[in-house]
């Protein structure tokens, strides 16, 4: 029997027969055929208005995709936990509070950007508000000039104005009486810091008891909790029709990528099988391995391009590993962390008491005001100078703070991840690790790294770095490629090495994202025909 | 079989797109058609 295609084919070849023998010699004959063209196109273009209605229906109704009510309840699930992880977690009330982020922000980038140093500003202020320590304009007292500007901003933020005519004046009047104010900012907050560390840290170790009683879990417990979920939001959305959907419709995905004959290409290049030959526990496992292998590729591609964290925080720790040695295992009275801990306390003491001075009214014989304003302006001098070796002894108590935590939390057990982890928890120096691999890196740019690399590490399911220590001699590259080899998979050296290593990662994912794809409610053929009729449609 | 009264449901949706994309094509023919004739006509008259 006729198919309907051929039947409908047969009637367009007749009809067009019929238009080209059709006479066209004499008016008559030739308005005869206009008619019969007239009412032929007629009667096409009703088809063609059907045959569109149905292909738009078709359209929609495939079209037609729920959202997974369990994906945003699972979000929301892993935020709470995380929130819960970071107030608990190992590192000091000072990362907890983002000060770090902050402080390198107002001492670094924003110095160019005044709307952003002020939004630093403010929000320092608020952090201390959050653990309980309400500070105001009178607690930037290093000096006269961090003292002023944050008596405007903080009124005119009071008023709802934080990029105000009025802020932008004083920041001006001050920066050209000190060019040094942004400096003073810094040191001004770390002081602020140091002055209520006791309190804070109270004020977190109360709050971390609250939450695990909340949760009747303890921290490692939250965490197991956390990356359960993420594995769960992970599968779910694999098949989800509507992430699947948008990734076709977003180019993140390409239909002619997904056609049978392309992954069996794959599946044989990769297996060495043919997929239609697999029994169906073959075929299972062989999907298994290739859903392990997908995410395996991803962690390692992604550990790659954060892998110069981690190597800054083991180049640190081999050289104290050798200063050490050097001392031969002597352990210094004090250490380096000790001694500028105790120097930023002297000097603190001598500015704090250099501004008491200044703030006296100096009195002569008999109570008599004295003019005393070349003498205070060389004071003043002294003391800005002070400042700025306050800003320098805290910055090297940064440095000293990675290499006492490095030392202490790193040893040979440790795995790739905790050695990421560790470098990612100092934001400034995560950053400086950043600019020494990038130096045209724009702040910007920078800020967005530095996140990505934080969402890295909180939002994966790690299946490879977590397990690899750093004592691991052999190449994370190699481990990944040996364990697949003993799942009968194809893969070589030469697959992780640059510029082949992307190209293992699309097929892979290919594969797998044509597995996950039958699990939906799409077929490889309704997907097919959703792209062509969007393209079509324009939808 | 007449093509007015085509059944579209009973095509698969590959069938489907293949039709219109030639009636879509025939339609095209048609137009042209008609302008060649059109111009036939003047001509002639």
């Amino acid at each position: 029997m006729k198919s309907l295609v051929q039947s409908i084919e047969e009637q367009i070849s007749t009809d067009k027969e019929v238009i080209t023998v059709l006479p066209r010699n004499g008016i008559k004959s030739i308005k005869t055929l206009l008619e019969t063209i007239q009412e032929m196109t007629q009667k096409y273009e009703d088809v063609n208005k059907k045959l569109l209605e149905e292909i738009e229906t078709r359209f929609n109704e495939l079209t037609v995709v729920e959202e997974n009510e369990e994906l945003p309840k699972l979000e929301q699930e892993i935020l709470k936990l995380d929130c819960a992880i970071k107030n608990t977690d190992t590192r000091s009330s000072y990362e907890k509070m983002r000060l770090d982020k902050i402080v390198y922000n107002v001492n670094g980038y924003y110095k160019s950007n005044l709307e952003r140093l002020n939004k630093e500003l403010v929000d320092c202020v608020k952090q201390f508000e959050a653990v309980g320590i309400r500070i105001s304009a009178n607690d930037f007292n290093i000096s006269e000039y961090a003292k002023e500007y944050m008596t405007a901003l903080l009124q005119e933020v009071y008023n709802g104005e934080i990029n105000s005519e009025k802020i932008k004046d004083t920041f001006e009047k001050v920066y050209w009486k000190c060019s040094e104010v942004v400096s003073h900012l810094y040191v001004n907050i770390r002081y602020i810091y140091d002055k209520y560390e006791n309190e804070i840290d109270k004020f977190y170790e109360n709050k971390t008891t609250e939450i695990l009683q909340g949760l009747n879990a303890t921290q490692e417990q939250v965490e197991e909790t956390k990356i359960a979920l993420i594995r769960r939001k992970k599968k779910i959305e694999d098949v989800d029709d509507k992430i699947i959907l948008g990734k076709f419709y977003n180019g993140a995905l390409n239909i002619n990528d997904y056609r049978e004959e392309n992954y069996k290409k794959i599946y044989l290049e990769l297996i060495s099988k043919d997929v239609s030959e697999l029994s169906e526990k073959e075929k299972n496992e062989t999907d298994e391995s290739i859903e392990k292998l997908n995410d395996n590729l991803n962690e390692y591609f992604k550990f790659n391009e954060y892998k110069f964290l981690s190597d800054g925080v083991l180049n640190i720790r081999e050289e104290e590993l050798k200063r050490l040695e050097k001392e031969n295992g002597k352990k210094a009275k004090k250490t380096e962390y000790d001694i500028i801990k105790e120097n930023i306390k002297k000097l603190t003491v001598e500015i704090f008491k250099t501004n008491d001075k200044l703030n006296k009214p100096a009195k002569g014989l008999f109570g008599r005001k004295v003019d005393n304003s070349k003498k205070n302006n060389n004071v003043i001098l002294q003391r800005n100078n002070s400042i700025l070796e306050l800003k320098k002894l805290y910055m090297q108590l940064d440095d000293e703070i990675i290499k006492k935590k490095i030392m202490e939390n790193i040893d040979e057990t440790s795995s790739i991840l905790d050695v990421l982890k560790l470098g990612s928890y100092y934001y400034g120096f995560m950053a400086k690790e950043i600019i020494k691999k990038n130096l045209e890196i724009t702040d910007k740019e920078l800020g967005e790294m530095a996140q990505n690399i934080r969402d890295f590490i909180t939002f994966s399911n790690f299946t490879v770095i977590n397990y690899i220590k750093i004592s691991d001699k052999k190449e994370l590259s190699v481990i990944i490629k040996d364990k697949y080899q003993l799942f009968g998979m194809k893969l070589s050296k030469e697959n992780f090495q640059e510029g082949n290593l992307e190209d293992l990662i699309k097929k892979v994912k290919i594969l797998n994202n044509y597995n996950n794809i039958l699990k939906s409610k799409f077929s490889i053929n309704d997907l097919s025909y959703i792209m062509t009729v969007k393209e079509m449609l324009k939808k | 079989m007449e093509i007015k009264s085509i059944k579209t449901s009973k095509l698969e949706n590959d069938e489907l797109l293949d039709v219109q994309k030639q009636i879509e094509s025939f339609i095209k023919f048609l137009n042209t058609e008609y302008e060649t004739v059109k111009k036939l006509e003047e001509e002639n008259s």
